[in-house]
């Protein structure tokens, strides 16, 4: 079936749905993390402390805390010293408002590692789409508020960002004109093609995604996401993905952190 | 894709202390894209050329115990467990070879106790011993 | 035509490879020592499961009657026995990129009776063998547990080579399907 064919007849088959109603979010008692959606083996995999390989990357992560780099000559651990202690439950609060913009983890690091190590920001190599650096000090900070619930501040400064985010997450976008929503909140646990559709947390990132072969940030996976929607994709670090961000973290609050996750 | 001098190699060895003669489980975990050598840039066609680790090898007190020979079909960030029998203590040792002969390795202790001495677990070294038989990483 | 020899000339081996290239379309013939005869099978496609050269440059596309012809060449007309392996693995992958399997084979381990290799193969791959695996007693339990890749829905088939020269052989199919966004 081609891409327009399909596109028209979900716009026929949901266009009666009424967007839903704005403050929406499945209640604690139904909300699902992505784990519950594969496979034994891969959950199996995810929970085996050995074998997850995104457990490379928070080695990884350990090792550069501790490594000096830049002008200022200091490690993370020289300012925040044992990641154990100082960033329990941090990784839990991201996305976050810090100086009047919206940052998420990565991006706050690389803005610690500006202002207060005087180094250069993590960036992606050409071939790369994230930092692998960067992906492995998120994920061992993320790791150390593994099973703490999600606890993002929606209020405050926060608010209008949070408006922002639902806003983005009911609009219809691309080729297929779908909405996260259309998924992940009404067809959750249904079957596209093979695979189970999740309720779409981001409860599990940064993951290892199967699919490539890698430790992987939520915003690189909304733009899969997109571009499986054929809309066009918006760059990693992107206001309007921190905004989404913030808003599919609220909506899973209760979910504990499970990073690093292993997803397709 | 890290590079190429950061890529992690993990071992464990499972239970790190055991009576001679039991079945211990030795862990292996590399981080290598393994590159099969079937994939292309779909814009200019060109196929990214194969790069993968093609060799792991086990050596146990020196002698070699077990080879595995790999080809393009193994995943990436290849993990591969297998059995050992506990003879004596020593150093159990894995070699990475890639498709350039070049080679990581990674070690780590099995404590063999006597028959009649306590099981494993009670092991007077603890788990923090660097290559105690725990996580074993290098690189 | 140079004579067949054990050390081929340069001349008699870039000869066979033009006669080689021409049937396989021109891959290169990597050996790490002197030819044989039986390197130079033309009833099928050789450079395929003998040779993953390195460097190799061209995309190949799965073949099952291949793969079925290279199981054939691995057991060479021997009996296999049923039962000695066991191979466990998933009904239906997550993902072909990393389908965890167990290979488990009964054997005494002995320094007469133990697996001297096994072969892991995957009929639908371009490049059917996945692994080969070198046992010796030392190992008490001959068991692995790896994560492999798989094109498309195929059977996996384990071949182990027994010291004694006995072969046991065990096939699993695993579905791997295309997921929701792929």
């Amino acid at each position: 079936m081609s891409a327009r064919a399909v596109a028209a007849f979900a716009i026929c088959l949901l266009a009666a749905d009424a967007l839903a109603e704005p403050a929406r979010r499945p209640a604690p008692e139904e909300l699902l993390s992505g784990a519950a959606f594969v496979r034994p083996e891969t959950r199996a995999l995810q929970d085996d402390s050995f074998a997850n390989p995104g457990l490379i990357w928070v080695e990884r992560g350990a090792a550069l805390w501790q490594t000096a780099d830049g002008d200022a000559g200091m490690s993370c651990a020289d300012c925040h010293g044992d990641a154990e202690a100082a960033m329990k439950g941090v990784g839990a609060t991201y996305p976050k408002v810090v100086g009047g913009r919206l940052l998420n983890l990565s991006q706050r690091i690389n803005q610690c590692r500006v202002e207060h190590m005087a180094a250069a920001p993590y960036v992606a190599a050409e071939h790369e789409a994230e930092s692998e650096n960067l992906l492995s000090l998120e994920a061992y900070v993320k790791a150390q508020s593994a099973g703490m619930p999600m606890a993002v501040a929606v209020d405050g400064a926060a608010a209008p960002f949070f408006e922002r985010g639902r806003e983005l997450y009911f609009q219809r976008v691309g080729q297929m004109d779908l909405a996260c929503t259309m998924c992940h909140d009404d067809r959750a646990g249904h079957a596209l093609r093979a695979e189970p559709i999740s309720q779409g947390h981001v409860n599990g990132f940064p993951a290892y995604i199967l699919r490539w072969d890698g430790l992987a940030s939520a915003q690189r996976r909304f733009r899969f996401c997109n571009e499986q929607a054929r809309a066009e994709p918006l760059a990693i670090g992107h206001d309007d993905y921190n905004a989404i961000e913030l808003y599919v973290a609220w909506r899973g609050a209760t979910l504990p952190i499970e990073s690093p996750a292993v997803r397709r | 894709m890290a590079a190429r001098k950061d890529q992690k190699r993990r071992l464990k060895i499972v239970p790190a202390t055991a009576r001679k003669g039991d079945i211990v489980t030795v862990k292996t975990l590399a981080e290598h894209e393994m590159e099969p050598g079937v994939r292309f840039n779909p814009e200019t066609l060109v196929v990214y050329p194969r790069f993968i680790i093609n060799k792991l090898i086990c050596r146990y007190s020196g002698r070699e115990v077990f080879v595995a020979d790999w080809y393009s079909g193994v995943s990436a960030n290849p993990y591969l467990a297998f059995k050992l029998r506990a003879e004596e203590s020593g150093t159990v040792e894995i070699e990475w070879v890639d498709d350039y002969n070049q080679s990581t390795f990674a070690r780590a202790e099995l404590t063999v106790v006597d028959a009649a001495a306590p099981a494993a677990g009670d092991a007077p070294g603890g788990g923090d011993a660097p290559g105690g038989g725990d996580d074993a990483t290098t690189g | 035509m140079a004579e067949k020899s054990d050390k081929p000339t340069t001349g008699a081996l870039s000869r066979r490879r033009l006669l080689a290239g021409a049937a396989a379309g021109g891959a290169a013939l990597a050996l790490g020592r002197a030819a044989r005869a039986d390197d130079y099978d033309f009833s099928g496609n050789p450079f395929r499961d003998r040779f993953q050269t390195f460097r190799q440059t061209f995309r190949v596309e799965p073949n099952r009657q291949e793969a079925e012809r290279i199981v054939r060449a691995i057991i060479r007309g021997r009996t296999p026995i049923p039962g000695v392996v066991t191979v466990i693995a998933p009904d239906i992958a997550e993902n072909g990129a990393a389908v965890p399997v167990t290979i488990k084979i009964d054997s005494p381990m002995t320094a007469d009776d133990y697996p001297e290799l096994v072969h892991l193969i995957a009929l639908e791959n371009p490049f059917p063998e996945i692994a080969k695996y070198r046992f010796t007693p030392a190992c008490g339990v001959a068991e692995v547990t790896l994560r492999c890749r798989m094109r498309t829905s195929a059977p996996l088939v384990v071949v182990a080579e027994m010291s004694t020269g006995a072969v046991g052989v065990t096939e699993r199919f695993v579905e791997v399907t295309l997921g929701a966004c792929s």
